[in-house]
């Protein structure tokens, strides 16, 4: 797991996500658990994208909706929105994304070094693109983009304006 | 098979320090004049276990520290050796150096060999500077009448009690005796051997311990009593004949030997070290040339320091001693909160299976109701219990105050006594951690601006020695700790003069109770000298504010020269809270009781605006700020219905405010989780909770929430 962290062009098994239009890969590692939207407590002075905090079997986790973050798809809560709860950087945070499609296995030959341009995420969150038959999967750095300073998850974000 | 030390070094680290702390606690509670028996056992025994764990992880220098802090000790216990205040400085002193060795030890540091040698050479001078034993012995003459004894159970019955000497030779039907023991306990010891009618006992005259018995004592057998022989039950191991020292591993003469085996060395070859021998020769001071070694008086001046804390009931003190001894295991604390928090699940598992059920109908489903109704009491009882565990008596805190008092009495050359009461008041491990850095600030606060000088005090017509009080107890939800003492009191004008010169906003028309509280603010001291105990107006502020991190609160009471009580209100564990539920919208929120002062439903005529922006409301004379909880939080229908909703007043630092909301709730005991561990800090919130359907609330933090509202206003004014 150490290696696949560190390495940005190691293969492994990815969690596949949509959003919008654009399939993302997490490592399946970073994966909790796969849960459905509901009885999420808003937080007041929190950018939007932040939806608030759940109570998953006793703790309190935090849920963060990417698609109002990048943006894409639509935001509608029903019994099929799908939240993914991540193990990242010691916390428990949950995302909310537009579907889970599957699980692939991809090695390293698979797995291009990421162009400048062309995605919402920003190019420093993204570890690669990796192919799979005729589908471009984004690899993401999830760890790095949660707890990076514009998603407010973390304590040095704090204070918002 | 390599038995892996690690593992248990750091228990050792854990449990001397718990022995230092315990030693200390008794070495200050000693009654110099008459010291308990029972008392310096438990210290001894706290030396000694030291003494073995540091032996065994081959920590040297706490072996050689420990050894002759217990030598001493033990020197101490058997009267020998006199106590005094000096000694008990000493032995402080010598705790200290041991907890900075263990403190390196524990850090893996390079021990100071100069940290040991010095305390060494202390303990050591102690027993110089002593006067000979306050008790000479008595000498005893011991006629056998019929046959004479040649078996040796006799002598060595003998040597158990002291020394002894052959008066005629070869027949042996006479021996003196030098012994500390009194002539019923001589006589017990003798049982073992021979009949009350075989022999005479008398107290004799001449004084035989001219003569050096050593010389004399050719016949193999040392002079030692064996290890055990403090006590008389070993008397009868003596009367079966042993040896002295052949079953007895040498090290455990030295270490053990303190019985009444006394003088001198002996001329074969003994398995006794030298050292030890001489030791032992020095403990009855018989016949060691003692005057010679009383010139070598040491030249240190004992300080002299008020007597504190000495003289409390020493029943409740043996109360203590045993429940400290009683039996524990030791759990880590990670586990215990592991346990606390499934409770917490449970209680609330609990609470939706009791809702779920109340929609049954109960005639119906009576088993279910009957059921439910058990799993409640349980779950209560399991919650109860597994809080408990975390409950820790304050005397952990209360216990390193006789010696904080005790140091800073003496450096400020005052005289104080220390009173505690109620230390078996329980209260939650995290509480006691955070109190005693502000507990410790208050006291040495009360010791150098409270009480006065012993002349000042006496001029007043008080008694020279101040009386410092802590005080604990329970008073509904929450635990009150309070530092009373006796001194001063509060000086109204010259907080006053402090304030204006400090630039604080401040009337000479303000109240006491307004004007007590300005101590605590940042930067405020009125003290006339910085002293290295305080004064330096950093604390006061700092106190108050790690107070109110706990979610306490405190109150100053003062009585110009009749003293100042400081009063600590603390929650009783921090993982449960006594909150109000409230409602905005769809939203729930929990405020702490602790801050609710009443609440109401507002009549809207008595609402005004402030220059069109903030909001008061009129009520009872007071005009109090409005908090519409919609518009802090930023809520989405922020509808202003103030005849809808209700007004819940609460006090905080910055005073009285109106909070408004939907509707209230309900009162509930709710499990504090922390935001942090996922998430971060919000502002305005202090935490959150899960309710009976398993959804977040979360639990505002009144103090921020002011502030919020208040930079809310600003931010409107200025829009």
């Amino acid at each position: 797991m150490e290696q696949i962290k560190n390495s940005s062009h190691a293969g492994g098994e990815y969690l596949v996500f949509t959003l919008g239009q654009e399939e993302y890969g997490i490592d399946i590692l970073k994966v909790q658990e796969i849960r459905g939207y509901d009885q999420v407590t808003g937080i007041a002075n929190t950018p939007s994208f932040i939806k608030g905090v759940i109570n998953l079997r006793g703790t309190i986790v935090p849920i963060v909706d990417l698609r109002i973050k990048f943006a894409l798809g639509e935001p509608s809560y029903d019994q099929f929105t799908v939240v993914i709860i991540l193990n990242v950087a010691k916390r428990v945070i949950g995302i909310v994304v537009d579907g889970v499609s599957d699980v692939i296995t991809l090695v390293s030959e698979q797995i291009r070094p990421a162009p400048e341009f062309g995605v919402t995420l920003n190019t420093e969150y993204i570890q690669g693109l990796g192919t799979l038959d005729e589908r471009m999967i984004i690899l993401a750095d999830i760890e790095k983009l949660l707890t990076s300073q514009d998603m407010q998850l973390a304590e040095e974000a704090a204070e918002p304006a | 098979m390599n038995i892996d030390m690690s593992q248990f070094i750091q228990t050792f680290f854990e449990e001397t320090g718990e022995h230092l702390s315990s030693m200390e606690n008794l070495l200050l509670s000693l009654n110099i004049e008459a010291p308990d028996a029972e008392e310096l056992n438990a210290i001894f025994r706290a030396a000694h276990s030291i003494k073995g764990g540091a032996a065994t992880f081959g920590f040297t220098d706490l072996t050689e520290v420990t050894h002759i802090l217990e030598n001493q000790l033990d020197r101490v216990r058997r009267g020998t050796l006199q106590l005094r205040i000096d000694m008990v400085d000493t032995f402080l002193q010598a705790g200290d150096a041991l907890r900075g060795m263990l403190e390196v030890h524990q850090n893996g540091k390079e021990e100071d060999k100069s940290v040991a040698e010095t305390i060494c050479a202390k303990l050591q001078a102690l027993e110089q500077t002593d006067q000979p034993a306050k008790a000479a012995p008595s000498y005893w003459g011991l006629c056998l009448r019929g046959q004479k004894r040649d078996d040796d159970s006799l002598r060595q019955a003998l040597l158990s009690q002291g020394w002894v000497q052959d008066d005629d030779g070869p027949d042996r039907s006479q021996f003196y005796v030098a012994t500390m023991d009194t002539e019923a306990q001589l006589r017990d010891a003798l049982d073992f051997v021979l009949a009350r009618d075989e022999y005479t006992l008398t107290l004799a005259e001449n004084e035989v311990a001219a003569t050096n018995p050593v010389m004399e004592e050719g016949d193999g057998y040392g002079l030692f009593a064996p290890a055990a022989a403090a006590t008389h039950s070993a008397v009868l191991e003596e009367g079966d004949g042993f040896g002295l020292f052949a079953p007895v591993p040498a090290s455990g003469v030295v270490e053990e030997g303190d019985g009444y085996g006394l003088f001198a060395a002996v001329s074969r070859p003994a398995p006794v070290p030298s050292s030890g021998v001489i030791e032992e020769g020095n403990r009855y001071g018989l016949f060691a040339p003692v005057s010679a070694t009383t010139e070598a008086v040491v030249a240190e001046e004992p300080a002299q320091v008020a007597r504190v804390g000495g003289r409390r009931a020493s029943d409740r003190e043996k109360e203590a001693t045993q429940a400290a001894e009683s039996a524990s295991i030791r759990v880590g604390v990670e586990k215990v909160d592991q346990i606390i928090n499934l409770v917490g699940e449970l209680v609330i598992t609990q609470a939706m299976l009791a809702q779920v059920a109340s929609n049954f109908d109960p005639a119906v489903h009576e088993r279910l109701h009957n059921g439910v109704a058990l799993l409640e009491r349980n779950t209560r009882e399991l919650q109860e219990s597994a809080m408990s565990i975390r409950m820790m008596p304050i005397s952990f805190v209360f216990s390193r105050f006789p010696r904080v008092v005790r140091d800073t009495a003496a450096k400020l050359d005052k005289k104080v006594r220390l009173v505690t009461q109620g230390e078996g008041t329980e209260l939650d491990r995290g509480l006691i951690e955070k109190l005693a850095d502000p507990m410790t600030h208050l006291v040495r606060n009360s010791l150098d601006h409270g009480i006065e000088r012993p002349e000042v005090r006496v001029a007043k017509g008080k008694d020279e020695i101040g009386t410092l009080t802590l005080k604990a107890f329970h008073q509904g939800g929450n635990i009150i700790i309070q530092v009373l003492d006796d001194g001063a009191g509060l000086n109204r004008d010259r907080i006053l003069a402090k304030a204006k010169s400090q630039g604080m906003s401040v009337s000479d028309a303000m109240t006491d109770a307004e004007v007590w509280p300005l101590i605590f603010e940042p930067g405020f001291s009125t003290a006339e000298t910085v002293t290295d105990v305080s004064g330096r107006g950093v604390g006061m502020d700092v106190v108050r504010r790690n107070i109110q991190s706990m979610g306490g609160r405190i109150d100053i009471d003062t009585i110009k020269d009749g003293g100042t009580n400081m009063t600590i209100r603390l929650p009783l564990t921090l993982a449960i809270l006594d909150g109000m539920a409230i409602r905005v919208e769809k939203n729930v929120y929990v405020i702490p009781l602790t801050f609710i002062v009443e609440s109401l439903q507002p009549d809207p005529e008595h609402i005004k605006t402030v220059a069109g922006k903030g909001r008061v409301v009129h009520m009872r004379g007071e005009y109090l700020p409005v908090i519409t909880l919609h518009e802090v939080f930023g809520l989405e229908d922020g509808i202003e219905r103030f005849d809808n909703g209700l007004f819940v007043v609460l006090e905080s630092d910055g005073g009285r405010t109106a909070l408004f909301v939907d509707d209230l709730l309900g009162q509930h005991q709710v499990v504090i989780k922390s935001l942090e561990t996922n998430f971060r800090k919000v502002p305005g919130v202090s935490g959150a909770t899960i309710m009976g359907d398993g959804r977040v609330a979360l639990i505002i933090d009144v103090e921020s929430l002011v502030r919020l509202s208040q930079e809310k206003v600003k931010k409107n004014a200025a829009a």
